[in-house]
């Protein structure tokens, strides 16, 4: 089942959707991802882990610096990683 | 289509079975941001090996969210494993998750084992040690 709604964006927001061959398809993505994120918050917290907002933004901070160190050359690195084991798993089990 | 922004070793997962609020608010800013974590099957594996009554159930529920992506080992993975699990110290689950990572450039890694993985990924990985 379907439902067909209007709703009202932002200009930036509606340009980005303009840019969808299949704006339905994008917008229910886009919303069960956001949806997906929030049952995992919910099942963390009932199971007793403490998501505070204090502590999301460290989370983010760990990660933010975990990733300060990515560089083009990295960047090069990893994309000759995976396609050497890409074409190695394609060889395997062709 | 799988969106990874985290990847979970064997200790992140143990870490997380027991109650660690640091790696469940890690998993939780994953999804606040509309991204997947990866969960070799090879750790959960281990992790399950070592895990307590309680914390099995918990591995169990993690396996479950819906941002959880647990990665099977497929037959055309064997070869690569076999040899990444002889650089690391025969740890055949740190070995599928270098390989998982590595389909998946630079995810943030959570584990206690950086200069393992560091033996098949490029040492600058983006690692947050646990």
């Amino acid at each position: 089942m379907t439902k067909k709604i209007t709703i009202s964006l932002p200009d930036d927001l509606a340009e980005r959707l303009e840019r969808e061959p299949n704006v339905s398809a994008f917008v229910a993505q886009s919303l069960r991802r956001q949806m997906a994120g929030e049952t995992t918050r919910e099942i963390l917290q009932r199971l007793g882990f403490k998501i505070t907002d204090e502590g999301l933004a460290r989370a983010g901070e760990r990660l933010e610096r975990a990733q300060a160190g990515i560089t083009p050359e990295l960047l090069e690195k990893a994309a000759r990683l995976r396609e050497d084991i890409l074409a190695a798993r394609l060889r395997a089990n062709p | 289509m799988i969106n990874p922004g985290l990847a979970l070793d064997t200790a992140a997962l143990i870490a997380y079975a027991s109650g660690t609020d640091e790696v469940g608010m890690q998993i939780a800013k994953a999804a606040d941001q509309n991204r997947d974590v990866l969960v070799p099957a090879l750790c959960l594996a281990h992790a399950h090996r070592q895990a307590s009554n309680d914390q099995w159930v918990l591995l169990e529920v993690l396996a479950m969210l819906p941002n959880v992506h647990v990665t099977p080992v497929e037959a055309g993975m064997c070869a690569i494993l076999g040899g990444f699990t002889r650089r690391m110290a025969d740890r055949m689950d740190l070995a599928q998750l270098a390989m998982d990572a590595a389909v998946h450039p630079l995810v943030p890694i959570v584990t206690d084992q950086r200069e393992l993985l560091g033996e098949v990924l490029p040492k600058e990985w983006p690692i947050i040690d646990l």
